[in-house]
């Protein structure tokens, strides 16, 4: 428990998904998209709810594991309600792809991956390239 | 009747075998195991047997933070321990309950211990008695369901974890008492502490006592972070290791008035692996291994506390001194 909560390193996340570039976050979490191929690519409302995220570190020394709490609402993804030390934005597609960002003291982090109905998976990226690995959904409610 | 201890929040065993070699990888079936914080989550396991051994090398080493908690203030705690409570519900399962039962049938005790804040005191729950109640049809789950919340609220470290509330009644009244982590009061469960007192002339009913610690009793510098989370952790963290070495002290003195063999194996200073915050498993595996190793040894227990680090001299190191100048 020494050091708990206060050496959580700022983590974003962003999730790729088919023809959407994960270097688009904002423009991805205000309109729809229309990737490169026949099938339109737009925010869904069919992951709403309140989902707990796991992020775990495989290469770095960034914190080996922890979890946070997320709301997406309307397709778009917040930080549950409470006191937290960070900040989660992102997007959710009708692809299953989603974006999300988690930042903290100025720090951040980049993913990819999934959802289903359920749970989701995939992979994430510091921003200063120190870290990386993987990180795991699952539905709460 | 040789008792068996283990350290802090870790389970501590009394036991009336002899001891099984220990390069053989064996250990003896203790007759009395008892558990407090983390330690309550690892003694059903060790109370039930070498057959569960591989399930308890994995909650100590492939559980991470994740599994243990979510980040997010409330009312009560800094963090939400719903991850701890699936896991605990994945883990003691009716089988597992069983096992305990019939060992507890077979008179072996398992004892696990929270706080009650309402009261301010210890609670040593009888956890063999509550598994055997598991058989009782008419009780439905109600046993298992309160077995795996005194786990839950063993280690409900208070301010970091939510306290976890346990329906009793007392008189034909119903109340929920609030638990906490059962290190609160005492990091590991020997005897009441009445029976330990410097003025009891209780008799321990045992012969040795085995206590293995568990946790850090070498201070290390390092610089607390300005926020209410990080002091209040440091701060618990010099309690815990604090008051563990006072218990330590004061379950000696009781084995001396006692006439009983005192025996504690500890986390050597030179450990100094690496840790990525709160439950690291390359960090845990790491200390499962140092702990295995020593287990292993010719001489896993000294026979009296560990030394204060930078502590005044002891009078026999200063004639010592004194000789060699």
């Amino acid at each position: 428990m020494k050091k708990l909560g206060g050496t959580i390193a700022a983590i974003v996340l962003a999730v790729s998904f088919a023809g959407v570039s994960s270097t688009q976050p904002a423009a991805a979490q205000t309109a729809a998209v229309v990737a490169p191929a026949k099938q339109r690519i737009t925010l869904t409302r069919a992951f709403d709810g309140v989902w707990s995220v796991s992020i775990s570190t495989v290469n770095g020394s960034c914190p080996a594991s922890l979890r946070y709490p997320a709301i997406i609402s309307n397709g778009l993804v917040t930080r549950a309600d409470g006191e937290f030390g960070y900040d989660i934005s992102g997007a959710v597609y009708n692809t299953g792809g989603i974006i999300v960002t988690v930042s903290q003291n100025g720090q951040s982090a980049t993913g990819r991956g999934r959802l289903n109905r359920t749970t989701g998976a995939g992979t994430w990226l510091a921003s200063t390239g120190q870290c990386s690995g993987t990180w795991a959904a699952q539905r709460r409610s | 009747m040789r008792t068996h201890g283990l350290r802090g929040r870790t389970p501590r065993r009394w036991r009336k075998t002899t001891i099984p070699d220990p390069a053989a990888g064996k250990r003896p079936e203790y007759s009395v195991v008892t558990g407090v914080s983390t330690g309550a989550l690892i003694a059903p396991f060790a109370f039930a047997g070498p057959r569960y051994d591989d399930a308890l090398r994995d909650a100590f080493t492939k559980v991470t933070a994740a599994d243990i908690y979510e980040a997010g203030r409330s009312g009560e705690s800094f963090v939400d321990s719903w991850p701890l409570k699936d896991l605990i519900a994945k883990q003691i399962t009716p089988d597992v309950l069983a096992d305990i039962a019939a060992a507890h049938n077979s008179g072996r005790r398992l004892f696990v211990v929270t706080t009650n804040i309402d009261a301010g005191r210890p609670v040593v729950w009888n956890m063999g008695a509550i598994a055997a109640h598991a058989s009782d049809k008419a009780l439905g789950d109600a046993p298992l369901k309160l077995f795996r919340n005194v786990l839950l609220a063993s280690s409900a470290i208070p301010g970091g974890f939510p306290p976890v509330l346990i329906d009793v009644e007392a008189n034909g009244k119903k109340f929920q008492e609030m638990h906490v982590d059962g290190g609160t009061l005492d990091q590991f469960f020997v005897a009441p502490a009445s029976a330990l007192a410097a003025t009891s002339d209780y008799k321990i009913p045992a012969t040795q006592i085995y206590a293995v610690i568990n946790t850090g009793l070498q201070p290390e510098f390092q610089v607390v972070d300005r926020n209410s989370a990080s002091i209040l952790t440091a701060t618990v963290s010099a309690a815990v290791e604090n008051d563990t070495r006072l218990m330590i002290d004061r379950v000696y003195i009781a084995a001396k008035r006692n006439e009983v063999g005192f025996n504690v194996a500890t986390i050597p200073p030179d450990f100094k692996a690496p840790s990525r915050g709160p439950f690291d498993p390359i960090y845990m595996g790491a200390l499962y291994q140092v702990g295995e190793n020593l287990g292993k040894s010719a001489t896993p227990f000294a026979n009296q506390p560990p030394a204060y680090p930078g502590g005044p001299m002891l009078k026999s190191q200063e004639s010592e001194k004194a000789g060699a100048q």
